[in-house]
């Protein structure tokens, strides 16, 4: 008996261990990834190429070779792979080429085939870009749900001349939400205008009413989205926007329609001249001019006479069936920054909606957390100027990396650097993920 | 003129009646097993509809029956019923039946609902046993047991209604012991009523009838079921039923009330207590439905006396339920906010059924029966604003400044100040349903005739005792307009009905069957602009049975019978539909800036929008026709029937635009003015003109400039649709001859059924999300072929097929059922066409240009966006006048882009699915659910059944969206425990 017990426990073990799965070591694989730009291979040296899986938890960094090629030995899989690379300023014009490709597909038998390939393009800096977005909201003052009735967003002179944000005109794609129905993608996933000379505006154009604001260098102008009201009167987790020296993107003069559907107010302090103006083509769902969750948002530069011609232009109307909104065709060439920003968890769901030109990728944002989307400092650039001696301050702590969103890698404290008299160059590769981070408290928070 | 041969029928009739003899039929009604009496169990003459109660001694007499054949019943609870011929041509004295206890030791109990073999339209019954063994908690899970029923693992916590053959709830006429359950006195649209407040433990039978039914049947268009709870003397029993959502527990008895002192009964009286309770949820058990139910009835016959040889039946009832839904512990929610809605009835009937015997007249009928609910319902919430709101609270048109709460005040726009609150609102609906009706049938033999005549008239009134809707907190109140129901007037409905019911036995066993019937409705709204509105409603019911197995047992094919019915059915509107809670649109005219507390002024342009009185609006009609089929092949009993249903004159809603103009005033007008924002209060007078004022007396008030803004504004009617909505279908039930080595049989049932439907009336519409070019609202309206939306119609069929397999074991006392249920297919297609078939979208070549569109080609064909162009348009300039809409739009394309703006508004596209005509195919599913009940002696029995046991998760293949839907529900099941002493 005990011996047919024994063999029977053995066969167990046996058999046990012959189905126990056989994990195969993977080799890893020997790839090149070589850069380009217009279509011919970009030679520089040294730049650096980040190679992420698909989840991006793990990331690889080698840098280019003199023929403007990256090697990495890495094991078989679906890759991401960026590069960023920037010339010192020349005449206080900054260029930077930046690339990125998204499918790159690494077999086991995929070492000494051809290089995957990044195209780079090349990002001229602007004078006027967008700093923060605060759009998400916070927790409402019991903590029973979201406050969002407060969004507001910063453009800011990056730059050392006095900047003309007179003909600055605001604007958004279609869809509202990244993860909404993409009526612009077609079965093959091809954005449709990734190749036109413009983007699809949704909605409404807005603009400044005043005729002439001057941004001084390394300064910002602060613009009320919702309600220019003083927030902290009725929730302590929000911020006060109804300071005089505000702007309120406001309904009037863009219709009927937006003065019933957007319920929101103007704080008396704020003078007439500070309320937006524009011109809406069709209405917003909700009357938002901006997504709470995942906006796409652009800052173009445009003579009011022009944009206000281009909103009525019916020629100019884009009707593709499916779009969430009626669009204009808003010029490329006109745009002087764009942001994507994702809701935090939707991420597999959506899809970009500026073509790569414009903006080639996204920052993610939580939502209803008193979060905003700020914009990553140059460090060289910053560090160049000669005035920010001793006024940086670093070891910045606002961003939101440890609790997994993001952070500002140049490490300085961008808010406390300016308090301290510095001035600030912010990031600008046209890559919103590359330029903006998670910022934990909206800059306007007290 | 039918109406003449009709009248001519009966006075042949009532002649030929005079020279009947009669007789005396009597006996004794005993217990099979113990021998004992049976007392209570009912004696039914069906050809001469007479009737006796057995007494004490299971002694029972009818006199006066007509010579001639006739069928005898004996039924009493918890019995199978007998049935008899007898062939009256003298005296029959010593009439001694025999009735077997209804349990699980016989061989031929049943768990299907089965077919009503005597009815000349299809009509089903779902008996006590089928009851307990599919463990019904809310009535409506029976839809399960009808031809191609799905069962279902319904809570009640999600409202129920019943409906056949597609007809649609609000159609489908519910009653429970003779009370008409509807939702006539209810303001909450043309809904059907809802079945969860009915206690299912005591429910004895459920008859559906879904096919034509009986003159006698009103104000229903989709069918009726009748559900007749349990009556007579029972031994106490106990019911406790389990499942993961539901329990159950519930206690009855029927006791006799003992005798006169001359030995008469003084009836019996039957109770019954339930207590359900559902959840939502399991993950969290917090929102919550309960019933908790009496019942009693009470029945007694009274022989003696006057009544002597014309006993008069009396059963009365009384029904209570306390219970509803209730979320309030769900911690999920926000913390304060609630939501309770009582779901409380009382229900009470009273019938005496008188039988005379007279030459003239056999039996009387008196009904009184109501219905009172108490369907309260409470509910808070929180509200959260950055800046002050204003709650409307007008109901005159005209201009409206929100001010801060006054006590004692008007208060008709309330500014509320910011922040977070609670507030809590109730909803007050108090239906009340009577019903008076007396019926008298009359029952002869001559010769091979049996003939029946039923006369009745019918009387119902509905009101409402609610208040509607209130607000606890009126301070913090949202926009909300007192409408109290108690004001609406009480809606009558009389109606008188005669029916004949014809039987001419043409041979051995073969007879033919005609009842034709004539209703007239006349609905009465004392005070109201509908007066009196009425209907009339002819039904003819034929059926043939050519043969049965008393002269073909040994063919193949052993009976057959053809039945053929058409007839007419209408519906009565609910005050839901006569009287809909008025509407209030609120425009806003103004807003102020903030300060800096962030109080924001607000002004509104209140627009009342009642439904305008329409004088053509006629009561909804059903038009019915059904051809049916039975048969016993070779030991198989086959039931087929055909139907095909017209609902003509749906009610529905329309609006008609007239434009409008107002003076709006935005916060630019306001803003920096010399009063600081912190001492500022506005007015608006009522031309719409806003002043400011310095609450602190300090400045001058100041009248700011406003600009006059146009747009259009809907006006309501209550209508009737114009286009009928087709049902047709084919159902059919296979009972295959018990296989007695294995005490099983073999149930195949099924249905087909298809529906159509196109509208076709030219609409009105505006869009009022679309502005003009030039920043204005948008000022054209267009004028659609079917409506604005999308599609026009709909098609759709199905065929769903079971198969039922029931195992019962005498010997061990249990029955097994395995039931495996199957959607074959299911196809529908989304339809925009016109009467004729022809195209009202079009494809378009280039999905950026709507001109694109290519005539002639199908937008049935293939995927593709599609464009659809109202007929015309017109302005708001002109709103009288309509504009050819597709040859301007041309037009103006070439020559004025910004009319071309404006008028590409008014087309409608498919939006963002592609395939919106595509025809859906959806592949086909199934599911198994087991069912076994087992007796334990005399004293217990126990029931599980387990639905989807197998947790077939079948995934269907849609054709028209390429994914897959997820159709089976997942595996449920449930036990009960009876126990009987």
């Amino acid at each position: 008996m005990k011996k047919i017990f024994s063999i029977l426990t053995l066969a167990a073990i046996l058999l046990l261990s012959a189905s126990c799965e056989k994990r195969e070591r993977q080799e890893p694989v020997s790839i090149k990834i070589q850069l380009q730009f217009e279509e011919a291979a970009f030679t520089v040296e040294g730049i650096t190429v980040t190679l992420s899986d698909a989840g991006e938890t793990t990331s690889y960094e080698q840098t280019t070779d003199n023929s403007g090629a990256a090697t990495f030995m890495v094991p078989a899989g679906n890759y991401k792979a960026t590069a960023v690379y920037k010339i010192a300023p020349q005449d206080g014009e900054r260029i930077a080429y930046n690339g990125r490709a998204n499918e790159i597909v690494v077999k086991p038998t995929s070492g000494g085939s051809a290089p995957f390939l990044i195209n780079l393009l090349k990002v001229v800096s602007q004078q006027v870009i967008i700093k923060e977005v605060y759009n998400a909201g916070c927790l409402s003052a019991d903590g029973q749900g979201s406050y969002a009735s407060d969004q507001y967003f910063v453009i800011y002179n990056n730059s050392a001349e006095d900047a003309d944000a007179s003909n600055l005109v605001f604007g958004i794609t279609d869809p509202y939400e990244s993860y909404s129905a993409n009526a612009y993608y077609d079965e093959g996933g091809n954005l449709l205008y990734e190749h036109e000379s413009w983007i699809p505006a949704g909605g409404a154009l807005w603009w400044f009413k005043e005729e002439h604001i001057i941004l001084p260098p390394y300064s910002q102008i602060v613009i009320a989205v919702s309600s220019a009201t003083n927030h902290t009167a009725v929730n302590p987790n929000s911020v006060d926007l109804s300071k005089a020296e505000y702007y309120w993107m406001c309904n009037v003069g863009l219709g009927q329609m937006y003065d019933r559907a957007r319920k929101y107010a103007v704080d008396d302090n704020i003078p007439q001249s500070h309320y937006l103006t524009g011109k809406a083509f069709a209405m917003t769902p909700s009357g938002w001019p901006f997504s709470t969750a995942s906006p796409a948002f652009f800052l173009g530069r445009m003579p009011r006479a022009e944009a206000e011609a281009l909103c009525l232009d019916s020629d100019n109307y884009d009707k593709t069936l499916g779009a969430m909104f009626t669009c204009i065709k808003f010029p490329k060439a006109n745009i002087v920054d764009a942001l994507e920003i994702w809701t935090k968890g939707n991420e597999e769901r959506s899809h970009g909606r500026f073509s790569a030109d414009v903006n080639s990728n996204y920052v993610s944002l939580a939502t209803a957390l008193g979060y905003s989307v700020y914009r990553n400092v140059d460090k060289e650039a910053t560090e160049a100027l000669p005035e920010n001696a001793g006024k940086l301050v670093y070891n910045y702590a606002d961003g939101t990396d440890d609790v997994e969103g993001t952070t500002d890698p140049s490490g300085i404290d961008a808010e406390a650097s300016i308090a301290n008299g510095a001035h600030i160059i912010f990031s600008e590769t046209n890559d919103s993920f590359i330029d903006y981070h998670q910022r934990k408290v909206a800059t306007l928070k007290k | 003129m039918r109406f003449q041969i009709v009248t001519f029928v009966f006075s042949l009739l009532f002649t030929f009646s005079a020279y009947a003899q009669n007789y005396t039929v009597s006996g004794t009604v005993k217990d099979k097993d113990s021998g004992k009496p049976v007392e209570f169990a009912t004696i039914v003459l069906e050809s001469s509809e007479q009737w006796a109660v057995a007494d004490a001694n299971g002694k029972f007499t009818i006199k006066n029956v007509p010579a001639g054949q006739n069928t005898l019943n004996v039924s009493c609870l918890g019995y199978v019923t007998e049935t008899k011929s007898l062939n009256v041509s003298r005296d029959l004295t010593e009439l001694f039946i025999q009735l077997v206890e209804d349990n699980l030791k016989l061989e031929s109990a049943m768990i299907t609902a089965q077919e009503k073999g005597n009815s000349a339209t299809t009509s089903r019954t779902i008996d006590k046993k089928a009851l307990e063994h599919v463990q019904v908690m809310n009535v409506t899970d029976i839809s399960g047991l009808l031809p191609g029923g799905k069962t279902s693992s319904s809570t009640l916590t999600s409202a129920q209604t019943f409906s056949l053959r597609g007809g649609g709830s609000f159609g489908t006429a519910v009653e429970v012991d003779g009370v008409r359950l509807t939702n006539n006195a209810s303001f909450g649209g043309a809904s059907g009523v809802t079945t969860n407040n009915i206690a299912s433990s005591n429910v004895e039978s459920v008859e559906i009838i879904t096919g034509v039914p009986s003159v006698e049947y009103g104000d229903m268009t989709s069918g009726v079921v009748r559900i007749n709870t349990q009556r007579g003397k029972t031994p106490w029993a106990v019911t406790m039923s389990t499942s993961p959502m539901t329990k159950q527990v519930s206690v009855s008895k029927g006791f006799g009330l003992g005798t006169t002192r001359s030995g008469a009964s003084l009836g019996v009286l039957n109770t019954s207590v339930e207590y359900t309770r559902s959840i939502s949820n399991k993950m969290s058990p917090y929102s919550s439905y309960d019933r908790k139910q009496i019942n009693l009835t009470y029945s007694r016959q009274i022989a003696e006396g006057y009544f002597h040889n014309k006993p008069l039946r009396i059963t009365a009832g009384i029904t209570g339920n306390l219970g509803g839904s209730d979320n309030k512990a769900d911690p999920d929610r926000l913390i304060e906010s609630f939501s309770i809605g009582k779901d409380n009835a009382v229900r009470a009937n009273l019938t005496a059924n008188w039988l005379l015997s007279k030459k003239w007249i056999t039996n009387i009928e008196l009904l009184a029966s109501a219905s009172y609910g108490d369907k309260k319902s409470r509910a808070r919430s929180r509200y959260s604003e950055s800046i002050s709101s204003v709650s409307m609270h007008a109901t005159e048109e005209g201009y409206y400044m929100g001010a801060p709460w006054v006590e004692g005040g008007e208060n008709l726009a309330v500014l509320i100040d910011p922040g977070i609150w609670y507030n809590t609102m109730g909803y007050d609906d108090k239906p009340l349903n009577t019903r008076l009706s007396l019926k008298a049938n009359w029952a002869r033999n001559i010769g091979k005739v049996n003939n029946k005549v039923k006369v009745g008239v019918d009387w119902t009134a509905d009101k409402n005792f609610g208040i509607g809707t209130y607000a606890e907190e009126p301070a913090t109140a949202p926009s909300w307009r007192e409408y109290n129901f108690r004001n609406v007037p009480t809606m009558s409905n009389v109606a008188a009905y005669i029916e004949d019911n014809f039987m001419l036995q043409t041979g051995l066993d073969s007879r033919l069957n005609i009842i034709a019937g004539i209703r007239n409705d006349n609905t009465v709204i004392p005070g109201s602009a509908y007066g009196v509105t009425s209907s009339i409603s002819p039904r003819f019911n034929m059926k043939w049975t050519a043969f049965t197995e008393k002269t073909h047992g040994n063919s193949f094919l052993k009976e057959l019978s053809i039945r053929a019915s058409w007839g007419v059915a209408a519906k009565q509107p609910s005050y839901g539909v006569l009287y809909p809670q008025p509407g209030y649109s609120d425009l806003e005219v103004f807003r102020s800036t903030a300060s800096s507390t962030n109080t924001v002024y607000q002004a509104y342009y209140m627009i009342p929008q009642s439904v305008v009185y329409n004088p053509d609006l006629k009561w909804q009609r059903d038009h019915q026709s059904e051809v049916g089929i039975d048969m016993n092949l070779g030991g198989a009993r086959i039931s087929l029937a055909a139907y095909y249903n017209r609902t003509i004159g749906a009610y529905s809603e329309i609006a008609n635009y007239k434009p409008f103009s107002y003076e709006f005033t935005g916060p630019t007008a306001v803003q920096g003015l010399a009063i600081p924002a912190e001492n500022r209060s506005y007015t608006i007078s009522s031309d719409g003109i806003v002043t400011v004022h310095d609450k602190t007396g300090a400045l001058p008030s100041i009248t700011v400039e406003s600009t006059t803004r146009r747009q259009f504004i809907p006006e309501y009617t209550e209508d009737n649709d114009d286009n009928p909505v087709t049902h047709a279908g084919l159902e059919w039930v296979i009972d295959f001859p018990r296989i007695a080595p294995l005490n099983t049989t073999i149930r195949l049932d099924g249905n087909y059924t298809m529906t159509h439907s196109v509208y076709c009336d030219i609409l009105p519409y505006y869009l009022n999300n679309r502005m003009s070019a030039d920043g204005s609202l948008l000022k054209y309206i267009g004028w659609y072929y079917g409506g604005h939306n999308t599609s026009n119609g709909s098609m759709s069929s199905a065929a769903k097929a079971n198969v039922t397999i029931t195992t019962n074991i005498p010997k061990v006392r249990m029955i097994v059922s395995l039931k495996v249920e199957s959607n074959v297919f299911t196809t529908s297609r989304t339809l925009s066409e016109r009467a004729d078939g022809s195209a009202r979208s079009y494809v378009l070549a280039d999905r950026t240009d709507p001109l694109s569109y290519i005539e002639g080609k199908s937008i049935y064909d293939e995927e593709g966006y599609t464009v659809f162009f109202p007929e015309s348009y017109s302005t708001i300039d002109d709103p009288a006048t309509q504009i050819p809409y597709l040859e301007k739009l041309k037009w103006a394309k070439e020559n004025d882009p910004e009319l071309y703006t404006d008028l590409s508004n008014l087309y409608i596209t498919n939006t963002s699915e592609n395939y919106t005509y595509m025809k859906e195919r959806l592949s086909s599913s199934f599911s198994a659910h087991f069912s076994v009940t087992k007796e334990i002696g005399n004293m217990a029995s126990i029931s599980f059944y387990a639905n989807n046991f197998v947790n077939l998760q079948n995934r269907m293949w849609s054709s028209r969206t390429k994914s897959w839907i997820t159709m089976n529900p997942s595996v449920y099941y449930g036990l009960t425990l009876r126990l009987k002493f």
